[in-house]
């Protein structure tokens, strides 16, 4: 039988229909008191995931995602049905938001200060992500920044870190007693496993932070850490082509961004080691002024 | 709580201030259904020009800003597409006009507003759509893959080629060389439809709203699917609406008699009034009449039921059964029966299949989310 749920995701809400144990267990161990059983709350989007139908989900089940009435995408094996849904909630909010100028980045902070990491996959992105959230920072976000128009101004849009490959071990033995989700084994990125961040980011969800700083991350494994500075015009192209709705909101998001980078530092960082970087960032970023 | 019904979603267009009563429960009902039917963004004209927007819940007013900036955009976007079509194709056509949502976009009129489409549509003069097709597939713009049965059937029957997706903007051209499909009979002599025709400021060639409401009531009226019919009634009645005037229902009129689509005007003029209250002149109803059917209480029965909003949520009693008349009403107009038979039976095959091992039988498993 399938139930439905609600997940309490600031500034957005969800609700989920699914009779899937898998994808109950892995949200409920992902969003903790946020995940609940729907009873009268008003949910923004309501989404599905539901077990294909026919003689085919015997032999070789499939998951399916729904945004209301709309499939947006072909159906997945049906081990990876919980990440299916996390991408089927970015793919969501990308699609319909447009109140904030939204960047494919994560947002960490440090009291109200934030720093955005844009970055390609196999980045090492998401692991300084989590490595910074478990040591003294708090997430905002780890894929999508939300920017309030012409502002410096983040809101948190707290999600789990999603984690790739060999993310995968080395996050195991960095966060013994980290919530993480079951592996989804062969997506587009690879394996990918998500991991919820500590509760003092979740207990911070609606407090907003300033952007000073922007740093496009590197991990590689034989080098120590250097440090460029960007200029303007490159950090802002890499914003823009990072941005998801910058097509969208045109003039409003031109102007955003580069007010954005106009008052902020901009880095670019190649490293092997995360505990440098933390200190880089608080040195030369947070505390900086 | 009281779920809402799909009179009430008319109701909320009709007279916007019946939405003060409503719980933020059927808000966001409101929001699933208008989202559903790509009417978010006209909608929330609608609650702007009564006055009342600012007295809908927070929550739900943030969705109707989302849409009109989305809608905005998707205007911004078409004018570019067209303008690109029109200098690309600038030499090739006797003629090249935007029809459907693009014609409504590029007319700058209320009923182009706040509308959202899946493609472009344009129709130039039989002989050169070959050259259409050849120039446009030159710039980008590639015919999807299609079974052999349909690639038959658009170049056979139907009254346009497949349609063309742009390889790196996703937009989709529909090229037409009639407003009707050939195979049912009822085509029209296109290169004499387009005579109907006004450029805009812009130098965009678009029908006359006489000539945009016909075709807009024969898309609507003489077709197997109404899955969007609520927003084609709403065109309707902001075509209407905004054009009512002698002029325009005299060119309207004789444009129905010349093309022989009287029935569906008539009928399109029945169902604004029943569902969206709108204004039609007595005259104009009394000159129509000739063309009521003698089955229209059937007629009635499948259109005051699939005309309105259309969602899980709010479907009327009957709703599927009204629903597969439509569809067989549709392909009874536009296919003789021996085609029509062959027709089913390559579809019917395809869903059979799909319904007994599942709808993605046939889908190769694509990771990209």
């Amino acid at each position: 039988m399938s139930d439905n749920y609600f997940i309490d995701l600031h500034p957005f809400s969800f609700s989920v229909n699914t009779a899937l144990p898998q994808v109950i267990q892995n949200l409920s161990t992902i969003y903790g008191s946020r995940f609940r059983k729907l009873s009268t709350e008003v949910a923004d989007y309501e989404l599905s995931v539901q077990k294909s139908s026919g003689i085919r989900s015997f032999i070789k089940p499939q998951a399916r995602f729904f945004c209301d009435q709309q499939e947006p995408f072909k159906p997945l094996s049906f081990q990876k049905a919980y990440a299916f849904l996390e991408w089927g909630m970015n793919w969501t909010v990308a699609g319909n938001e447009v109140q904030h100028v939204i960047i494919h980045s994560a947002v960490l902070a440090k009291g109200n200060k934030a720093i955005l990491f844009p970055a390609p996959p196999g980045s090492g992105k998401s692991t300084l992500t989590a490595y910074l959230a478990h040591n003294g920072w708090r997430l905002l976000s780890d894929e999508m920044a939300l920017i309030i128009p012409n502002t410096q101004t983040v809101v948190p849009f707290v999600r789990p870190i999603c984690l790739k490959n060999q993310s995968i071990d080395i996050a195991k033995t960095l966060f013994p007693d980290g919530k993480f989700s079951d592996i989804a084994k062969d997506t587009h990125k690879g394996d990918v496993i998500h991991l919820s961040p500590p509760e003092s980011s979740w207990e911070n969800q609606t407090n907003t932070a300033e952007l000073v700083g922007v740093v496009f991350p590197n991990y590689r494994a034989n080098q120590d850490l250097q440090i460029y500075q960007l200029d303007k015009t490159q950090a802002f192209m890499q914003l823009v082509d990072n941005a998801f709705n910058y097509s969208v909101l045109r003039e409003t998001a031109f102007s955003t961004l580069t007010n954005v980078i106009e008052n902020v530092q901009t880095f670019e960082i190649f490293h092997n080691d995360l505990a440098q970087v933390a200190a880089f960032l608080e040195q030369e970023i947070i505390d900086f002024e | 709580m009281n779920k809402l019904s799909a009179d009430d979603v008319c109701q909320a267009f009709i007279a916007p201030k019946s939405t003060l009563a409503f719980t933020p429960k059927q808000w966001q009902q409101l929001v699933l259904i208008l989202r559903h039917q790509q009417l978010l963004a006209c909608y929330s004209s609608t609650f702007k020009q009564a006055g009342i927007f600012e007295q809908i819940p927070k929550q739900t007013q943030r969705h109707f800003l989302n849409a009109d900036v989305l809608a905005q955009n998707h205007k911004k976007q078409v004018v570019f597409e067209a303008a690109e079509l029109k200098r690309e194709l600038a030499d090739k056509p006797q003629y090249l006009i935007f029809l459907k949502g693009a014609g409504y976009t590029l007319s700058g009129a209320p009923v182009g507003d706040t509308r959202i489409y899946n493609d472009i549509d344009i129709l130039a003069d039989k002989k050169s759509i070959d050259a259409i097709e050849k120039r446009l597939c030159l710039i980008g713009w590639l015919s999807e893959e299609l079974t052999e049965h349909d690639e038959k059937y658009y170049r056979k029957w139907a009254h346009e080629i497949p349609p063309l997706r742009h390889g790196k903007r996703g937009t989709i051209v529909d090229v037409h060389h009639n407003i009707v499909p050939i195979i049912s009979g009822r085509h029209l002599d296109a290169d004499k439809f387009a005579t109907n025709t006004v450029t805009t400021e812009d130098g965009f060639q678009i029908l006359s709203f006489a000539a945009m409401t016909l075709h807009s009531l024969i898309h609507l009226f003489f077709n197997e699917e109404v899955k969007k019919g609520y927003r084609d009634l709403i065109d309707l009645h902001t075509l209407i609406t905004t054009n009512n005037n002698e002029a325009f229902w005299l060119d309207l009129i004789t444009l129905a008699k010349e093309t022989d689509f009287g029935l569906e005007l008539f009928l399109a003029c029945r169902y604004t009034q029943k569902i969206l209250k709108t204004e039609v002149p007595e005259s104009v109803q009394k000159e129509i009449s000739q063309f009521c059917p003698w089955n229209i209480a059937f007629v009635d029965f499948i259109y005051e039921k699939t005309l309105k909003p259309n969602h899980p949520l709010c479907k009327p009693k009957f709703f599927a059964l009204a629903e597969f008349a439509v569809l067989i009403r549709g392909h009874f107009q536009k296919m003789p029966l021996h085609i029509l038979i062959y027709h089913l039976l390559c579809k019917g095959g395809v869903s059979v299949i799909q319904s007994i091992f599942g709808k993605h039988v046939f889908t190769k498993e694509l990771d990209q989310p």
